[in-house]
């Protein structure tokens, strides 16, 4: 068990609701991912997205902590009010804040990302806010009073793993005992593994699951990758070297290998 | 009669209303939404205390899907 916005958790694999080529399917990713968090999101209710009512039974019927989004939001002032009415709609003070700082690569915007969590903060909201690895930026958002940062791997549904392993390794040696999640980019199991390596205490993810040719046997493939990337973590990972070092003992080879 | 935005669209009431009355004259399918007027989050207890006026602009957002 681990503790995050004062719930206690065993799953460390947070998983989106988006994507999936029908709500059943998205059903059986999720029970086969075991994520205990899913993301949801507000819109309006138009044709396309419906009333709502079907997506929320099948939400509703999963019975997971709710981690609502700001997504779209491209401001503090409209993150602010998403963030307020999604606090009334699913009945949680936990608010994933999003605010995009730029069109081509989602890019969060940091200052309004800032101005938002601060408010949000004041109003008891526990803000899980989607930001870039930036150090001084988590530095700030820490100081807001941010219990969780969750920094991206790459561009939102890139696929691309983890750009900035370096950075990374250095928020979670800076923050210790913040929660530390990557949010979004992730595209392979293998770097869910690699985020977990790195001591994250989670990661969110959604597209590489969801747009899977089979995203229930992806959804199995992640959250096996977070168990041993978590496990390999605990157990301590041998440090690099560059020079070659047998593992098999050398005293007591037999003579035709002594010249 | 006034006339206001609902979700983008252009709507008319057939007289001053609460935004309590003017949700019931709307009627919407899912009854899981939250509402904003003019960018402002009302919460569900103010809906009676709140007066509709002429381009007045309401949000009524419901749960969708979400990454």
């Amino acid at each position: 068990m681990w503790d995050i916005g004062g719930k206690q958790l065993n799953s460390r694999l947070f998983i989106g609701s988006a994507l999936y080529p029908s709500f059943d399917v998205m059903q059986q990713a999720v029970k086969a991912s075991k994520a205990e968090v899913i993301t949801v999101s507000l819109r309006r209710q138009t044709s396309e997205y419906g009333s709502g009512n079907t997506f929320w039974s099948y939400i509703k019927a999963l019975n997971l902590n709710l981690l609502p989004n700001t997504a779209g939001c491209f401001s503090a002032k409209e993150a602010i009010t998403t963030a307020q009415m999604a606090r009334e709609v699913f009945d949680t003070h936990w608010i994933k804040l999003e605010v995009i700082g730029d069109e081509y690569t989602l890019q969060p915007d940091p200052f309004q990302l800032l101005e938002a969590t601060q408010e949000l903060i004041s109003q008891g909201f526990e803000v899980f806010p989607y930001c870039t690895d930036d150090l001084v930026l988590c530095d700030r958002l820490v100081n807001a009073g941010c219990r969780i940062l969750m920094p991206w791997g790459a561009p939102i549904g890139t696929g691309k793993g983890l750009m900035n392993p370096y950075a990374l390794r250095t928020l979670r040696t800076r923050f210790k005992d913040i929660n530390l999640l990557v949010d979004a980019g992730l595209g392979a199991p293998s770097h869910a593994t690699q985020a977990m390596e790195l001591g994250f205490d989670g990661v969110l993810l959604n597209t590489a699951i969801a747009e899977a040719r089979d995203p229930v046997l992806m959804a199995e493939a992640f959250k096996d990758g977070v168990q041993a990337g978590h496990k390999a973590f605990v157990a301590g990972i041998i440090p690099e070297r560059d020079m070659a070092q047998a593992s098999t003992p050398t005293i007591g080879k037999p003579f035709w290998h002594q010249n | 009669m006034l006339t206001l935005t609902l979700n983008g669209e252009a709507k008319a009431l057939p007289e001053t209303m609460s935004l309590d009355q003017a949700i019931q004259y709307w009627n919407p399918e899912s009854k899981q939404f939250a509402v904003a007027v003019n960018g402002e989050f009302i919460a569900r207890s103010d809906y009676e205390q709140v007066v509709l006026k002429q381009d007045d602009q309401v949000e009524l957002l419901s749960p969708i899907v979400g990454g």
